[in-house]
């Protein structure tokens, strides 16, 4: 005899409308689809879950059903109708989406040295790739860009720089080789003279003058999106750190945005006149303090 | 031979609205063709990161994490394909 939807369910004909629902998600996520690519065990159990949770997972299908009421051939062929493509069927069945393809190269040895040995014959030799280095500006890696280059044998292409690119990782275009095989470009990324990348942040140094420094101040500061206003709090030091947030790279992949760290460079004026060291002469005779015998350097020297 | 989407497409279809579709391209959860083309396989992958978040529970920190090991599931499977042939 069939089962009814409460057992498929795993509830009591009692459940609230709440037990149901959250059973009901229990299964799918382990039974679904995508979750569970090629698996036609799973997919079978999904399709019957929905079903169940077609019949009783609203209060009023469900109370139809419990007087009797539910076609549940019915039931069953509208969650059919439901049924979209699902995305494990774009990348399996010798489509070789574009989203898994991009895994190319991985785990290469293992697959030859499993099976390779125990098919008995040669394995078929896959066409070679090309791979070319490209070098890249700075900040095109990192907030990513289209470009169109042109190859060495001439061709043109019109690329996309991933977000957060680093040097050393390769762009693949599938099938593009001029041998049968893939087109590889092997990324360089130019040094900026300002900008240091560390993992997300992004660093800078920034000169402020020395009255700046004392008096505070609000300065123009360059990101790789364009300059910013920031403020120079009174009293900083030579090293002292800003932050300037999301300024960083931008969010990619796994990362939320990093920041731009500025650090802070007073520069001496080249000259100063008599009036200024008179003025600064009389000034340290009244505030004498040597940073070498006090604070962290007199802790940590010696 | 797939069916070309342009991105207003998409929103209808998927649900999602415009800057929402932006930013996940811009995380790379979508990576169409182009930001004017999109395919079967990027509509698939979009109603998924919508059941992800909408079914499961999944949250932002997640979704790419998921799509990651389950496009790396479907490499594997298809390696195997090949290499059983």
């Amino acid at each position: 005899m069939a089962k009814s939807p409460y057992e498929i369910l795993g509830v009591s004909p009692k459940a609230s409308q709440d037990e149901i629902k959250n059973a009901y998600r229990s299964h799918a996520k382990k039974l679904h689809p995508d979750l569970n690519p090629g698996d036609k065990t799973a997919e079978h159990q999904f399709k019957e879950i929905n079903a169940a949770y077609e019949t009783v997972g609203s209060a009023e299908e469900r109370g139809k059903y419990d007087r009797g009421e539910t076609d549940t051939a019915q039931a069953q062929g509208r969650a059919q109708e439901q049924a979209r493509q699902y995305y494990s069927q774009t990348q399996g069945k010798g489509g070789g989406g574009r989203y898994s393809s991009a895994f190319g190269g991985v785990d290469d040895d293992l697959f030859e040295s499993l099976f390779g040995a125990r098919s008995g014959r040669s394995r078929p030799s896959t066409p070679p790739d090309d791979l070319f280095s490209l070098e890249i500006e700075f900040s095109d890696a990192v907030l990513g860009a289209e470009r169109e280059i042109t190859l060495p044998n001439q061709k043109k292409l019109r690329i996309t720089i991933p977000v957060g690119i680093e040097s050393g990782k390769k762009l693949k275009f599938a099938g593009q080789g001029t041998q049968g095989g893939d087109l590889l470009i092997e990324i360089k990324v130019k040094a900026s003279p300002f900008f240091h990348r560390h993992g997300n942040q992004i660093e800078i140094e920034v000169p402020i003058s020395l009255s700046e420094a004392i008096l505070g101040a609000e300065i123009k500061v360059p990101t790789l999106s364009g300059s910013i206003l920031m403020k120079v709090p009174p009293g900083v030091s030579s090293g002292q750190k800003l932050k300037a947030a999301g300024r960083g790279v931008p969010a990619h992949g796994h990362h939320g945005a990093g920041d731009q760290i500025v650090v802070l460079k007073i520069v001496m004026p080249s000259t100063v006149d008599a009036e200024f060291k008179e003025a600064v002469s009389a000034w340290a005779k009244r505030e004498a303090c040597d940073p070498r015998t006090s604070g962290a350097f007199a802790k940590g020297g010696s | 031979m797939s069916a070309a989407f342009t991105l207003i497409q998409i929103c209808e279809l998927s649900g999602l609205d415009e800057p929402t579709v932006t930013r996940y391209v811009e995380r790379e959860w979508l990576r169409p063709v182009t930001r004017s083309k999109w395919d079967q396989e990027d509509l698939a992958r979009i109603r998924f990161i919508v059941e992800l978040q909408q079914e499961f529970g999944a949250n932002e920190e997640a979704i790419p994490i998921i799509l990651h090991l389950v496009d790396q599931i479907h490499y594997f499977r298809g390696r195997m394909q090949d290499l059983a042939k």
